[in-house]
């Protein structure tokens, strides 16, 4: 998820610079492949009809360009251009070098990059193409088309889905800011008491590691919401709030562990399960420094181990701990 | 004038580091520490000088590793023998290797094991008790003092949580540690091979608690039920020290899934 989302926020955040680079120009098509070493599968190639500058198609600025790359060294020898990038977004610098070779009709290349991306190493290969379609384009219907494609909130069905898309409205320049409004009262309104949106907002917030924090942007007063979330905390949501909710998680489980082991029989089949659900550790033995436990085997043989012995013996203290 | 100001804010720093880190558990121990990767996320009183119990022996057991003296021949004294509490039955005169006492200390807490440890290691206990408090005063351990090497209780004689998180980390840079600790069991042979002991990890958690590796348990009447537990699934540890627990097992079992649990919020 965390890949795919990185990837498809920058492929649509190039194809909009792009756009955003046209003056007058002309219809391409471009298509864009991407590789990452450690995609759980192959990215699909897009292919988008795009408006270019006229006589920018060999400029990777305007081609390969992302308004967080800087471009440098850009050479151009005969029909080839090479250059070097190096791309900030949001903080996770990456560099690289890519080259383009233009032809009559249009135009290739590819974009080698490395660096980090939220804290892990990551290596990046973009390839892309260009055919000339030809007709004249208006950047501003471009960039307009884009913007909707890419704010389109029809495909939200929740606010979990509005928060895992927070940052195309929340961070700097992002084109669609003027869905601020609307995230935030859904945050306000909905992680108190939404388990799913409270959960999509900490893991946007905190595992993500994004720059851009819901709750921060949003003014949200975390302490007060997780208080009112972590109320709800029950064996449906159990997975979804322990990591953020300690002590009500600890106060279920000793009262899940009390209603499933209390008045529980044994048997010799079902011992070992009830030890498990019952005990994920021993009942206590107190051992120690000046108690006075029996000491261990000591005979002129070895003794084996007894888990049976083990077993029997927990069960017991389980049995005299809760009468039965 | 400048020193009583520099103290004055240090005394600030520590209360204000105190009242920040989050308290879940209020019920679970008299003081407690959770570290997840290193880093301390829960805590109640870590600073509160208290009994530690056997969990002294992780001092013994640093200072006896720290000599890398494993082959030694150890001939257990008088004194060990006279050792109440948890103990193996040691007769005087008696010879083993340096590591299978360590084993007996470490695993099972036989106080007579830890004593005659202590009388190779340092000539007596009280010597190497001295030898003790030097090395804590060496670890930052600003709220220990040993009275003696195996954890009976006595005026003071104490630790914290904090101090004892110090200790587990100078322990576990041993790389022979969690080998040893996270045994169920282990067997232990005289030299002249007449008597065999086998000795069972008092550490509950050992075998059956996924990620189990260590450290310590320790119980005394006045320290109630201390545990050491360290615990690694995939990239993630995590270091509970409860001192006077309530429910150990179940609150260490409980306490230890929730600090993984807190790692998926962890960048």
């Amino acid at each position: 998820m965390n890949r795919n989302h990185l990837a498809y926020l920058g492929l649509m955040t190039g194809l909009l610079s792009m756009a955003a680079y046209a003056a007058p120009g002309e219809y391409w098509e471009i298509t864009n492949t991407m590789e990452m070493p450690g995609m759980p599968f192959a990215m699909p190639a897009t292919t988008t009809k795009v408006c270019i500058p006229k006589g920018s198609e060999s400029n990777p600025e305007k081609t390969s360009g992302d308004k967080s790359c800087k471009m440098t060294d850009i050479k151009t020898v005969g029909n080839k251009t090479t250059w070097k990038a190096r791309c900030d977004h949001g903080g996770d610098v990456m560099t690289g070098v890519g080259e383009q070779t233009t032809s009559a009709n249009g135009y290739q290349g590819k974009m080698q990059f490395s660096g980090k991306s939220r804290g892990q190493d990551m290596n990046m290969t973009m390839a892309f193409s260009g055919k000339h379609i030809g007709g004249s384009c208006d950047s501003e219907e471009q960039i307009n088309k884009m913007k909707a494609q890419i704010c389109d909130t029809s495909r939200y069905h929740s606010t979990a889905d509005w928060i895992q898309s927070a940052d195309i409205i929340l961070q700097p320049g992002a084109a669609c800011a003027d869905q601020r409004k609307q995230l935030c009262d859904l945050v306000l309104k909905d992680t108190p008491r939404d388990v799913h949106a409270y959960y999509a907002l900490m893991t946007h917030d905190q595992q993500m590691g994004s720059k851009i924090s819901v709750a921060r942007e949003c003014k949200l007063d975390m302490s007060a919401t997780t208080k009112s979330i972590c109320k709800t905390l029950n064996d449906q949501n159990y997975s979804l709030l322990s990591a953020s909710c300690p002590a009500e998680a600890k106060a279920y489980r000793e009262d899940t562990r009390r209603r499933e082991c209390e008045g529980r029989s044994y048997t010799a089949e079902t011992r070992a399960a009830d030890m498990k659900k019952c005990l994920s550790g021993k009942s206590d033995s107190s051992e120690d420094s000046s108690s006075n436990d029996a000491p261990p085997t000591k005979s002129g043989k070895p003794a084996a181990s007894n888990p049976t012995n083990d077993a029997l013996e927990t069960a017991k203290k389980l049995r005299s701990k809760y009468g039965f | 004038m400048r020193l009583s100001l520099f103290i004055g804010l240090c005394l600030f720093a520590n209360l204000a580091l105190a009242a920040t880190q989050p308290d879940p558990f209020p019920q679970v121990a008299s003081a407690y520490l959770v570290e997840l990767n290193g880093e301390s996320i829960w805590a109640k009183q870590p600073e509160r000088r208290l009994p530690p119990a056997s969990l002294t022996k992780l001092m013994t057991a640093l200072l006896v590793l720290e000599q890398e003296r494993p082959d030694d021949e150890v001939t257990v004294q008088p004194a060990s023998t006279h050792e109440t509490g948890t103990r193996i039955n040691l007769k005087a005169g008696e010879r083993f290797r340096l590591q299978d006492l360590f084993f007996a200390a470490l695993l099972n807490s036989a106080n007579d094991a830890c004593h005659a440890l202590a009388d190779h290691l340092a000539g007596n206990e009280a010597a190497f008790v001295a030898q003790m408090n030097r090395r804590a005063l060496a670890l930052g351990m600003r709220n220990t003092h040993f009275i003696n090497a195996c954890g009976h209780d006595e005026t003071g004689h104490y630790s914290s949580a904090n101090d004892l998180s110090l200790l587990a980390h100078a322990l576990l840079k041993q790389p022979s540690l969690l080998d040893i600790t996270s045994q169920k069991s282990v067997q232990i042979t005289t030299l002249d091979g007449q008597h065999h002991y086998t000795l069972e990890n008092k550490n509950a958690l050992i075998g059956r608690y996924d990620g189990a590796l260590g450290l310590k348990t320790g119980y005394t009447p006045n320290a109630g039920k201390c545990l050491v537990a360290f615990a690694k699934r995939s990239d993630n540890t995590v270091l509970l020290i409860l001192l006077h627990g309530k429910d150990r097992w179940w609150d260490a079992v409980d306490i230890l899934d929730l600090a993984f649990d807190h790692a998926r919020l962890t960048p």
